[in-house]
């Protein structure tokens, strides 16, 4: 059997069937919205006692970060790169000894690939990284779940064994999302709330993006993190101020991503205290098309200038629509512009004349 | 530098098909096109081309299709894969791009100062 650079067309019936089996059944792991806590208490006493040489820890079900601090008083945290190890002699060992010794060649890639869309890995990579942040002692399950899906799969179908792969599965596969370890206490924090756009990228016009009741929390609009001040002031007339001295464009699309939801394109245009321009639409290649728009405020200013330095200019934006996350971006431009489509050619890379024709030929993403 | 395509974009990254590689590009090590230090985030190319630095930008001489990915440099450092595979990686934000072999010159999206009046790269 060689499994190396298989794809699911090259698969047998059987391991087509196992596939979609491990598929379903991590993903209806993933909607479970408490711990098992009898099967989780499995897996860590399997972890302390047989693999750390340790008593069974206390373990604590949790939603919050609260008693942290309180437990690293308390108890010597047990840090990830030790449950690494510990995984590593006691289950990666043998299991890599007994397919050197049947000859199986097995892409690694190929079941974390076929996992980790469905399963959005790449999100939870995100919100550990989240986690991270907060406190480095801990363990994410999902992101471990490409490993042990990729044991499961070759366990179901006989290619090698594993006795104590049950313990390792409750330990990752109860329902705990984080595992905070410490010598005598374990902290099990539930699944936070992920909210999300239609393209499945994290994003929230009105909450954090993810968040835990009473525990950490972060924003995030089409899949780009934002800072908490675009929520908290927004409203106020300090929201403009911050909006015209951002430089980041992401955080600059994330305002008028925020307005643009909350009050629909008029409100957008009385926030930007700006009216449009013109407005032009492109048939790029085919089944691509942009609508490119020019905005520019009411009012002018003494200090701004248009690209020929004369002074007393207007701000002025191009709008762009990222054609991969569906953010708006308006990016700052000469004043001097009358025309959509010419403002954004001169918006493009300096080796590009502005003569050259505006339109992509092939694809954007 | 004779610009015969605008050819594709991932995110704020516009490529342009050209005729040659221009005689004042000086070639240089495969290295990201453009890096977020706020996001982690990267987009590079990767697989069998040639990189040369001109002003404002890149030439790149794609010897094969290769593949422009956006994605978080923690998940090159998983992958352990090196720019000289043309391989997809989990992506950032921008879905991976296939570019087919060929000369291109390569940019980044401007942004106009007025206060400076000078026109800069866009920030993310």
């Amino acid at each position: 059997m060689n499994l190396t650079k298989k794809n699911r067309r090259g698969l047998n019936l059987s391991e087509r069937k196992v596939l979609n089996l491990i598929l379903h059944h991590y993903k209806d792991i993933l909607r479970k919205p408490y711990v098992e806590q009898q099967s989780f208490k499995m897996g860590i006493s399997w972890l302390y006692e047989k693999l750390f040489k340790l008593p069974v820890p206390q373990i604590f079900y949790t939603n919050s970060l609260d008693f942290v601090a309180e437990i690293d008083e308390k108890s010597k945290p047990i840090q990830q790169v030790q449950v690494t190890e510990a995984l590593y002699h006691n289950v990666y060992v043998p299991i890599m000894a007994d397919i050197k010794k049947s000859n199986l060649r097995i892409d690694k890639d190929f079941v974390r690939n076929e996992l980790s869309v469905p399963l959005r890995i790449e999100r939870h990579r995100t919100v550990a990284d989240i986690l991270n942040g907060y406190r480095k002692y801990g363990i994410n399950s999902i992101t471990e779940w490409s490993k042990i899906a990729y044991m499961d799969f070759h366990l179901q179908l006989g290619y090698f064994s594993l006795p104590d792969f049950s313990y390792l599965k409750s330990l990752y596969c109860s329902g705990a999302y984080h595992i905070f370890l410490w010598e005598d206490f374990v902290m099990a924090l539930a699944p936070p709330i992920i909210r999300e756009n239609e393209q499945g990228l994290l994003h929230s016009v009105l909450h954090p993006a993810v968040e835990w009741y009473g525990g950490p929390k972060v924003y995030y609009l089409n899949g780009r993190e934002m800072p908490e001040w675009i929520y908290t002031v927004y409203g106020t007339e300090a929201y403009y101020d911050l909006f015209i001295r951002q430089k980041d464009e992401d955080i600059k699309a994330g305002v008028v991503t925020k307005v643009k939801a909350m009050e629909g394109n008029t409100g957008l245009m009385k926030f930007l205290k700006a009216e449009l321009i013109d407005e032009k639409e492109i048939q790029h290649f085919s089944g691509y098309r942009e609508i490119l728009r020019l905005y520019k405020t009411k009012e002018t200013f003494q200090f701004l200038q248009d690209r020929y330095g004369k002074f007393g200019q207007p701000y002025c934006w191009s709008e762009f629509v990222c054609p991969s996350t569906g953010s708006t971006y308006l990016i700052d431009n000469s004043a001097d512009f009358t025309d959509a489509v010419e403002a954004a050619k001169f918006l493009r890379p300096r080796f590009i004349p502005q003569t050259f024709p505006y339109r992509w030929s092939y694809d954007a993403s | 530098m004779n610009i015969i395509e605008q050819f594709s974009h991932q995110g704020d990254t516009q490529w342009f098909k050209i005729d040659e590689v221009p005689s004042s590009a000086k070639k240089t090590e495969k290295k990201f096109i453009a890096a977020s230090e706020r996001t982690g985030s990267f987009h590079a190319l990767f697989g069998d081309y040639d990189m040369y630095d001109i002003p404002s930008g890149f030439v790149i001489e794609a010897k094969e299709d290769c593949i422009l990915n956006h994605s978080l440099a923690e998940h090159l450092k998983d992958s352990e894969l090196t720019l000289d595979e043309a391989k997809v990686l989990a992506k950032k934000d921008h879905r991976h791009i296939i570019i087919p072999k060929g000369v291109y010159a390569v940019g980044i999206q401007q942004r106009f100062d007025p206060m400076s009046n000078y026109t800069l790269n866009v920030l993310d």
